[in-house]
């Protein structure tokens, strides 16, 4: 295999109205979320009125008023819907939540630059930019200055009564990879309820379902990078 | 009053939207050089990078069958082959467990046990991990959200 997963992250996103100083690692603690010991070990970055950052073992969560996140980038990535399900499924059960987003970020590193090179080349020819590409593809200027694709992004729309959303995935050169062989993939699987919408569902109802989803959702980031390495030739 | 620094008030600004990324692991448009206007519409970045990082190789998930004096055995289920049933069996020592999940080993209880590369300040090294899952019950929400919704309808048809 030519290429190698580096680093896999997951963030949940959640867009709606929330509180963000009431997620203090003492309000953890007294919901039963937290142990006393897990809750002396948090990390707080701030927490205000209008901006709440906490780091929770290997979660950081941040909470604005109208958006409330959760990542990691340490396996087990269930651990992010979890804490998610606890805290909208079960306590802030009234919470408006109007979207959500399950979103995975993988770094990954090719087995060599020109390998990198060649993978930019296949999901976006030079030669569908004309007489542009033919310049970009001159060799003596693009051996120092890394011509073409920057990013490039793709979405599918999808429908899964009563929520219904697109997976979007963007391709773009890595900048945490070394030495320019690594490729970055961001995939945000987004989740709304499907209009046309007559009664707003309730929070569980939505965390419900991303629960139940989750591991699925993981594991199409999974099979649409592997698909993208197989169609380039980088596998 | 808090002092909110110039970069908080950036994060403050952040569209409302469900694209985000990890911290410490989204890509850095200035390190791309990419120009302004395109940094923009990358993804929001939190704070602060996280300390290290787990890329799992194999992840199982399981629950607890029997408790003996040093170990437990657990039926798993192969979540990286995206198996929906368990297929294995595996026992698993104690003393690899954290205090607090410790405290939530019982029969029945569900974990991940996930073996993979931990990668932390440049080194690298395989490991296995043991996550016990802390999720609601939801039968019990489901049936808090009938019932809500069963006292509205009642308030609705004036019933109550």
């Amino acid at each position: 295999m030519t290429v190698e997963l580096e680093i896999s992250a997951v963030t949940i996103v959640l867009v709606g109205e929330f509180n963000p100083k009431i997620f203090h690692p003492s309000w953890f603690e007294l919901q039963g979320v937290m142990s006393a010991s897990e809750a002396a070990s948090v990390d707080v970055k701030v927490v205000h009125p209008d901006l709440t950052q906490i780091e929770f073992g290997n979660l950081l969560i941040t909470a604005e008023r109208q958006r409330f996140s959760i990542a990691t980038s340490s396996a087990p990535l269930v651990a992010t819907i979890d804490l998610v399900a606890q805290v909208f499924g079960r306590l802030l059960t009234h919470t408006p939540i109007h979207q959500a987003g399950i979103n995975t970020q993988r770094h990954y590193r090719l087995s060599s630059m020109e390998q990198r090179h060649e993978f930019g080349r296949k999901i976006a020819p030079l030669s569908v930019w004309g007489k542009w590409g033919e310049r970009m593809n001159d060799k003596e200027l693009d051996k120092e200055s890394q011509n073409g694709v920057q990013v490039l992004a793709m979405r599918e729309f999808y429908r899964d009564a009563p929520w219904a959303g697109w997976r979007q995935v963007k391709v773009e050169p890595s900048t945490v990879v070394a030495h320019n062989l690594g490729v970055f993939i961001d995939k945000n699987h987004h989740i709304y309820q499907e209009p046309p919408v007559k009664e707003r569902l309730a929070a569980p109802d939505l965390v419900q379902y991303m629960s139940k989803c989750f591991d699925d959702v993981i594991a199409d980031s999974t099979w649409i990078e592997n698909e993208l390495f197989k169609a380039t030739d980088v596998f | 009053m808090l002092r909110i620094s110039a970069f908080k008030e950036r994060q403050l600004k952040v569209a409302a939207n469900s694209e985000g990324a990890a911290a410490g692991v989204a890509n850095n448009p200035e390190a791309m050089n990419i120009d302004d206007n395109a940094s923009l519409l990358l993804p929001f970045t939190p704070v602060a990078p996280l300390p290290s990082s787990l890329t799992a190789i194999q992840e199982w998930e399981g629950y607890v069958t029997e408790i003996h004096e040093t170990s437990f055995e657990a039926s798993l289920m192969d979540v990286t082959r995206g198996m929906r049933y368990e297929t294995e069996k595996a026992e698993l020592l104690i003393s690899d467990l954290s205090s607090e999940d410790r405290e939530r080993l019982s029969v029945g209880a569900i974990f991940r046990w996930v073996i993979g590369y931990q990668t932390h300040r440049g080194m690298r090294q395989r490991v296995s991990q043991v996550y016990f899952r802390k999720m609601p019950d939801w039968s019990m929400v489901e049936l808090a959200a009938v019932s809500k919704r069963a006292d509205e309808l009642l308030e609705s048809l004036g019933l109550t």
